[in-house]
C-alpha cells in the first residue's frame, strides 16, 4: 500500500494532531485536578479555605512554637507577621527548619482551624547571600556569615 | 594578576567570538573559501581563551585568592583541594563560565573533526556556535563577572554549603552542562541547514552522533542528580518532579525523539523538516532550563542566585535565539526538498510514533512547570503543580511508548506487517507474562498496576535480548557460529538493544520503588527493634563522632535477618563547622530485593530517637538501567560508519545503480 | 602591601595582555593569508563519501544477513539514485578563493585590541595584584598584621585542637580584631581543655557581652555566676552580674553589688572609675554605657551629671526622630530601645519596638533580632 506525497503528508499530520489532542486533553484535565494552592497564613483567613482543602502553607517557622517530643508528633506554628497558622507534622523535619526560617508545609486544613502537613519544606541551600551583606562585605572587606534565611518560604 | 589575566582572556574570548560569527557567515554568504576557512582557527582560538580563563579562576580557587569576590563567597581555605576546585562551578558565576567553556569546546570539536563536513556548512554551523558564546559571554562579562576583585581583601571565605560537598555534586552540574551545551550542535547544525536551504547527507550523519553524544551527557547529569537526592537529602525519593529537574528532563525528552528522527533523515532521507524543528526544540529546551535555573524565577527547593537583572537577560537572549530560529524555520523550511516515502506502518511510521509520544510528554512536562509561573505573573495566584500531575500526564503518554517498543526494530523500513513483527516477540511475551505473575506473588500488597509494570520492564528487556538472538540466527546456524555473528554486529545495533534494555531495566526500579516502598516513622530507645522489608533492625545506641570539619551524632542500628546478623549501618546528624550548618547523613544497606534506608531523626525523651526507615524494592535498577542506557549511547556512537572520511580529490568512480 | 614586586607585577600584566592579544590577532589573520587549495574538493563529494560509505554498509548487512535480500535491493535503488543525482552536481563548484577584502584586516587588526582593551578596562582592575592566602600570611607575619596571625594561629589549632594554650592565645586575638562570637568560642574550647579557671571564664563571659551588643545574655549570666561560685572575689564577674541585674530592672539590687565592690576595693583599683560610674548612672536614673557610642560616652564622662542626663536625654530624642524619618536602621532602633529602657521608661521603649517592627517587617533578620531584644528586656 505505497502512499502518495499527498496521503503521507496527511497521515503525519492526523498522528500529530491526535497526539496533541491526547496531550492536550491529559493536561487540561490533569491542571483542572491536582494543583495545589500555596497560601501564607494571611491568605488562608482572607480567603476562607474551607477545612479538608489540600494546599501548601508557607511562612516563617513562629519563634518559641516548636513542641517536640510527644512522640513522632511535632508542632509549630507558621506566620508572616500578620497572621499565624498552628500546624502538626508527623515525621523527621528537615535539617535546616529552624525557628525564625522560612517553610512550606503541604497538608490538609482540619475542622479545628489547624493544618495537617504531610510534608515540610525548608530552604535546600544556604549558598543564597543577601543583597545587604554582599555590601557590607565590600564596605567592610571582611566576610561574615550570616543566618539569614532565603526568603523562598514566603515568595 | 592571576585573575587579571582570566578577565582579560574573557574579553578576548568575546571578540574572538564575535569575529567567528561574523567572518565565516559572511565568507559564506559570499561564497569565498578563504573567509570560510577562518572558522576553525578561530573557534579554537575562543575555546583557548576561555580555558586560559576557567583556569585563571580555579587557579584563584586553588590558591584561596580571596581578592576574587567569587572565591570568598564560595570558598573557604580550610576546604579540601578537590571541594575548591568543583567551587569554581558550584555558584552562578562559575557555573556559567563553565557553561561557555563547553559550548567553545564543542564548537572546536566541530572545527577539528569536521573534516567530512562541506565547507560552507562547517563554515556556518561555527559561526552559530560563535553567535551564542557572544550570547552568553556578553551575558557574563555585563551580569555575572567572576572576576570581581575585592579590595581589601577579607582573610577568609565563605565555606561552599556542607551539603553541596559531595563526589555526585561535583560532577553532576559539568556533565549536564555537557548534556545542555552539546545540543547546541544539532540547534547549529539545523539553522546552518534552514540558511543554506539544503539538508545533506553529511548533515543526518552529524546531527545523530553529536546529540547521541549530548544525550548520553545528559543521561548521565541527571541519574548523578537523583542519586545525589536520594542519599543526600534524606527524603527517601529519587525524583521528585521539582523544577529543576524538569528543566533538565525536558531537553533530554526532545534529544531522545531527536536520535530516534535523525535515524530516518540518515536512512531514509525523510522527516528532514520535523527533525531540523526537533534540533531547535532540544536546543531551545536547553536554554529554557538555564533561564529557569539562572534565573531565580522558580520557587524551588532549589535556590540559586537571585538576580532579576540576570533573569531579565537570560530572557533575552531566550528570546532572541528561540524566536530567531523559529521564525528562521517558518520562513525557510517549505524550500527544504522533502525525501522518501513512507507507509504508517513501517519503521519509519514507529519512529514517528515514538517522536510524536516524546514531544507530547514533553509538552505536558512542559507545561506542568511553566503553568505555575504563568498563573502567579498574570492573576497573582500561587500554585504548585506536583507529581499528581505529572503521573496523570506524563504517565500516560510514556506508557504506551513502552510498550511499542520492542515493536519498532521487528519492523521494516518503508512499508512492514505489523502482525509480523508482533508475532516474531512471542517469547518476550510469555517472558513478560510470567514475571507479572512472580511479581504477583512477591509483592501481593501493592497496588495491582504494579504487576502489570514489572511486566512491561521484562517485556522491553525480553524484546531486546530476542532481537539480538534473532539477529545472530543462534536458531538456525550453529553456536559457535552465532556467537561469532553477534559479536560482529554493527555497534548501533548492540546500542540499541542495550539501550532498550536499560530503558525496561529502570522501568522495573520505578515500579519496585514507587509501588512497593515500604516507610516507617517511629521513636526507638536503645536495644529497641523495628521490622522492615522482612529484615530486623535494632537500634544499637548513638556515640558522637568528629569529622575533618564537622561534628555528628552517629546512630547506629544493627540489620538482622531470620535471626542472624547481616550488617551494620549508621545515619549522622553533622554540625559542620565554619557555619554551623546541620546536615543529615542517611545509611544505606544495599541488598538485592533493595535498599535499606535509615534517617536518624530529633532526639526524643528517654534516650530515643525518631528514627524513619524506608524499604526502596529494586531501587539499584533505576541506576543500573541508567547505565545500561549510557552504555548503549556508547556502543551506538562508536559505530564505523560515524567515521567516514573527508572526500579526497580522487577520481570518483561512477557506480552503476543496479535497477 | 609590598611595593616593589607589584610594580614589575603590573608591568608583567601588561606585557601579558599584549602578548595575548598578539597570539589571538595572529590566530585571526594568519588563515586569511595561508593559500586555499583550490582543488578542494566540491561539495556533492562529501555528499557521494557518505552514500558510497552506505552503500557497503548494506552490502556488509546483506551479507550478514541482517536484512532479507528484498529490503537490501530497494535500499540499494534508493542511494544508488542519490548517487547519481549527486554525481550530476559534482561538476558546478560554488566556492572559490578570493583576494581578501583589505579593510577586513585593518578592521581586524583595530577592533581586536580596541574591543578588548575598552571591555578590559571596564570590569578589570589592573591594580591589584593576585593574593593567593598563603603568600599573604607569609607577608602578614613579617608585618605582624593580626588577622595574618591569627589565621596562623587557627592553621596550628587545626593540627593540634587540643592546644589549650593555643586557643588562650586566640580567644584574646579574635576579640581584638571584632570576632566576638569566635572569641567566645575560643575561650569556651581552652576552658573545655584546661579546665575552669575564673580569669578565663569571665574573658569569655565578657566576649559574649560585647557581642550581645552589650547585654548580658542568660549564657554569659550562668558563667559570671560559676565565676563568683568559685571565686568570690573575681571583681570583674561581679561587675557585670551587677549590669545584668540593672538590665533585668533590678537596679537596687545592681547598686548594692556595685557599692559592695567599692566597699571591698583599695582606693587605687583600677576598675573603680568604670564602678562609679555604673552607680551613678543607676542611682541617678543615668544611663549606662553600651546604649551610646564611646566617643559620646567619652564626653559625658567630662560633664556633670545633670548636664550628662540632659545631653543623653537630648541625643534618645534625636535619634527618636531621625528613626521616625527613616527606619530602616535596625542598630539605631535597637540603641533607642536600650537607651529608653536604661532611663527607665517601659513605656516609650515598647513604643520604640513596636515602630521598629512596622518599619522593619520586611526584613527578616531584623525582625528576628527585635524579637531577641523584647525578650532581652522583658517588653
Amino acid at each position: 500500500m505505497a502512499m502518495t506525497r499527498k496521503q503521507q503528508r496527511g497521515a503525519l499530520i492526523g498522528a500529530g494532531l491526535g497526539a496533541l489532542g491526547l496531550a492536550a486533553g491529559l493536561i487540561l484535565y490533569a491542571l483542572s485536578d491536582t494543583i495545589t494552592f500555596f497560601y501564607t497564613p494571611t491568605d488562608v483567613v482572607e480567603k476562607g479555605v474551607q477545612p479538608g482543602t489540600r494546599f501548601r502553607l508557607g511562612g516563617l517557622v513562629a519563634d518559641g512554637s516548636i513542641v517536640r517530643g510527644q512522640g513522632k508528633t511535632v508542632s509549630f506554628t507558621v506566620t508572616d507577621t500578620a497572621g499565624t497558622m498552628p500546624v502538626t507534622y508527623v515525621g523527621i523535619l528537615p535539617d535546616l527548619f529552624r525557628e525564625g526560617q522560612g517553610v512550606i508545609a503541604e497538608g490538609v486544613l482540619d475542622a479545628g482551624g489547624s493544618f495537617r502537613a504531610d510534608t515540610v519544606l525548608a530552604k535546600h541551600d544556604e549558598n543564597y547571600m543577601p543583597r545587604e551583606v554582599a555590601d557590607a562585605l565590600k564596605e567592610k572587606g571582611v566576610w561574615q556569615q550570616s543566618d539569614k534565611p532565603a526568603k523562598e518560604g514566603t515568595q | 594578576m592571576t585573575p587579571e589575566i582570566g578577565q582579560f582572556a574573557l574579553v578576548l574570548a568575546f571578540v574572538t567570538a564575535i569575529y567567528q560569527f561574523a567572518v565565516p557567515m559572511y565568507g559564506a554568504w559570499r561564497g569565498d573559501s578563504r573567509l570560510m576557512a577562518v572558522a576553525p582557527p578561530a573557534a579554537l582560538l575562543q575555546f583557548g581563551l576561555i580555558a586560559l580563563s576557567f583556569g585563571c579562576l580555579t587557579w584563584s580557587y586553588i590558591t584561596s585568592d580571596f581578592s576574587v569576590e567569587n572565591v570568598v563567597r564560595n570558598s573557604h581555605s580550610d576546604k579540601p583541594l578537590i571541594y575548591k576546585i568543583s567551587g569554581v562551578w558550584g555558584n552562578h558565576e562559575g557555573s556559567m563560565l563553565l557553561w561557555v567553556m563547553v559550548l567553545a569546546l564543542f564548537g572546536s570539536a566541530v572545527a577539528a573533526f569536521g573534516r567530512n563536513l562541506p565547507p560552507s556548512l562547517k563554515a556556518r554551523v561555527i559561526s552559530v556556535q560563535g553567535s551564542i558564546s557572544i550570547a552568553f559571554l556578553s551575558f557574563i562579562l555585563l551580569t555575572s563577572n567572576p572576576f570581581n576583585r575585592l579590595d581589601p581583601a577579607p582573610i577568609e571565605g565563605q565555606g561552599l554549603n556542607p551539603i553541596l560537598q559531595d563526589p555526585a555534586l561535583a560532577i553532576h552540574p559539568p556533565l549536564l552542562y555537557c548534556g545542555y551545551v552539546g545540543l547546541s550542535i544539532a540547534f547549529s547544525f539545523a539553522i546552518a541547514a534552514l540558511i543554506e536551504g539544503k539538508v545533506d547527507a553529511a548533515w543526518a550523519r552529524w546531527v545523530r552522533p553529536w546529540t547521541l553524544a549530548a544525550w548520553m551527557f545528559l543521561t548521565s547529569g541527571i541519574i548523578l542528580g537523583s542519586w545525589w537526592a536520594y542519599y543526600e537529602l534524606g527524603w527517601g525519593g529519587w525524583w521528585f518532579w521539582d523544577p529543576v529537574e524538569n528543566a533538565s528532563f525536558m531537553p533530554w525528552l526532545i534529544a531522545t525523539a531527536l536520535l530516534h528522527s535523525a535515524i530516518v533523515v540518515e536512512k531514509r532521507n525523510a522527516l528532514k523538516v520535523w527533525t531540523i524543528l526537533l534540533a531547535i526544540l532540544a536546543f531551545s529546551l536547553s536554554l529554557v532550563g538555564t533561564f529557569l535555573v539562572r534565573s531565580g524565577v522558580l520557587t524551588s527547593v532549589h535556590a540559586f542566585a537571585v538576580d532579576p537583572a540576570r533573569g531579565v537577560y537570560v530572557l533575552g537572549i531566550l528570546c532572541v535565539f528561540i524566536g530567531g530560529a523559529l521564525t528562521l524555520y517558518a520562513w525557510r523550511a517549505p524550500t527544504i526538498k522533502t525525501g522518501g516515502l513512507f507507509a504508517p506502518i513501517s519503521r519509519e511510521g514507529a519512529l514517528v510514533v515514538n517522536n510524536l509520544l516524546l514531544t507530547a510528554a514533553c509538552a505536558a512536562v512542559f507545561i506542568g512547570t511553566l503553568y505555575p509561573l504563568v498563573l502567579e505573573s498574570i492573576t497573582g495566584a500561587k500554585i504548585s503543580v506536583g507529581p499528581p500531575y505529572f503521573n496523570l500526564t506524563f504517565g500516560p503518554l510514556i506508557l504506551p511508548l513502552l510498550l511499542l517498543v520492542p515493536v519498532g526494530p521487528m519492523m521494516s523500513w518503508k512499508r512492514a506487517d505489523m502482525w509480523a513483527a508482533i508475532q516474531r516477540l512471542w517469547a518476550a511475551a510469555v517472558v513478560a507474562l510470567v514475571v507479572a505473575v512472580a511479581a504477583m506473588a512477591w509483592q501481593w500488597r501493592g497496588p495491582w498496576l504494579a504487576p502489570l509494570g514489572a511486566a512491561l520492564g521484562a517485556w522491553l528487556i525480553a524484546a531486546s535480548v530476542q532481537e539480538m538472538l534473532n539477529r545472530a540466527k543462534f536458531a538456525s546456524v550453529p553456536f559457535a557460529v552465532a556467537l561469532a555473528r553477534l559479536k560482529g554486529l554493527p555497534g548501533a545495533a548492540w546500542g540499541m538493544m542495550i539501550a532498550h534494555a536499560g530503558v525496561g531495566v529502570m522501568v522495573i526500579g520505578i515500579v519496585g520503588i514507587t509501588s512497593w516502598k515500604q516507610e516507617i516513622v517511629t521513636v526507638l530507645k536503645p536495644g529497641e527493634t523495628q521490622e522492615i522489608g522482612g529484615r530486623t533492625v535494632t537500634f544499637i545506641g548513638e556515640n558522637p563522632v568528629t569529622g575533618p570539619n564537622y561534628t555528628a551524632d552517629r546512630t547506629r542500628f544493627r540489620i538482622s535477618s531470620g535471626g542472624v546478623e547481616v550488617s551494620e549501618i549508621w545515619s549522622e546528624k553533622r554540625i559542620f563547622k565554619p557555619s554551623n550548618q546541620p546536615t543529615t547523613e542517611v545509611g544505606i544497606e544495599p541488598f538485592l530485593d533493595g535498599d535499606l534506608y535509615v534517617v536518624a531523626g530529633d532526639r526524643a525523651a528517654d534516650n530515643g530517637r525518631t528514627v524513619r526507615f524506608y524499604f526502596h524494592p529494586l531501587v539499584w535498577m533505576i541506576w543500573l538501567g541508567a547505565a545500561l542506557m549510557f552504555l548503549g549511547g556508547c556502543c551506538s556512537i562508536f559505530d564505523r560508519r560515524y567515521r567516514v572520511g573527508a572526500p579526497k580529490k580522487a577520481k570518483i568512480p561512477v557506480t552503476q545503480p543496479a535497477e | 602591601m609590598l611595593s616593589a614586586p607589584l610594580l614589575s607585577g603590573y608591568m608583567l600584566l601588561w606585557i601579558s595582555f599584549a602578548v595575548l592579544t598578539a597570539l589571538v590577532l595572529l590566530a585571526l589573520l594568519s588563515p586569511l593569508r595561508t593559500r586555499v587549495r583550490d582543488e578542494d574538493a566540491g561539495r556533492a563529494s562529501f555528499d557521494l563519501a557518505v552514500y558510497r560509505d552506505q552503500l557497503s554498509e548494506l552490502e556488509r548487512d546483506q551479507k550478514a544477513g541482517l536484512i532479507p535480500d528484498s529490503e537490501a535491493d530497494a535500499a540499494r535503488n534508493e542511494v544508488s539514485r542519490r548517487i547519481l543525482a549527486a554525481q550530476s552536481e559534482l561538476a558546478s563548484k560554488e566556492e572559490v578563493a578570493r583576494p581578501v577584502p583589505a579593510w577586513l584586516s585593518v578592521a581586524t587588526v583595530i577592533a581586536v585590541p580596541a574591543i578588548a582593551l575598552g571591555g578590559y578596562m571596564m570590569i578589570g582592575r589592573p591594580d591589584l595584584p593576585s593574593l593567593p592566602l598563603q603568600a599573604r600570611i607569609d607577608a602578614a607575619v613579617a608585618n605582624q598584621d593580626m588577622a595574618a596571625m591569627v589565621r596562623q594561629v587557627e592553621k596550628h589549632l587545626e593540627q593540634k585542637p587540643n592546644d589549650a594554650r593555643g586557643w588562650a592565645v586566640l580567644a584574646p586575638a579574635y576579640k581584638r580584631i571584632g570576632r566576638l562570637n569566635d572569641a567566645a568560642n575560643a575561650y569556651r574550647k581552652a576552658l573545655a581543655l584546661s579546665g575552669p579557671d575564673p580569669d578565663l571564664m569571665t574573658d569569655m563571659g565578657e566576649s559574649l557581652v560585647l557581642a550581645n551588643n552589650g547585654l548580658v545574655s542568660n549564657e554569659a549570666q550562668e558563667v559570671f555566676e560559676a565565676v563568683r561560685k568559685a571565686a568570690p572575689k573575681h571583681m570583674k564577674a561581679r561587675f557585670y552580674l551587677a549590669l545584668a541585674l540593672q538590665q533585668e530592672g533590678k537596679t537596687a539590687d545592681a547598686l548594692a553589688g556595685w557599692n559592695a565592690m567599692l566597699a571591698e576595693s583599695s582606693p587605687d583599683a583600677p576598675w573603680r572609675s568604670a564602678v562609679e560610674q555604673q552607680i551613678s548612672s543607676a542611682g541617678g536614673q543615668l544611663p549606662k554605657g553600651p546604649a551610646l557610642t564611646e566617643e559620646q560616652i567619652q564626653q559625658g564622662q567630662q560633664m556633670s551629671a545633670t548636664d550628662r542626663t540632659a545631653m543623653i536625654r537630648s541625643m534618645v530624642e534625636g535619634l527618636d526622630e531621625r528613626l521616625a524619618a527613616d527606619g530602616s536602621d535596625i542598630d539605631g532602633w535597637l540603641r533607642l530601645i536600650r537607651a529608653r529602657m536604661v532611663l527607665g521608661d517601659k513605656e516609650k521603649a515598647t513604643d520604640a519596638l513596636n515602630r521598629a517592627s512596622e518599619a522593619l517587617k520586611n526584613d527578616q533578620q531584623a525582625v528576628t533580632q527585635l524579637e531577641e531584644a523584647r525578650k532581652a528586656l522583658g517588653l
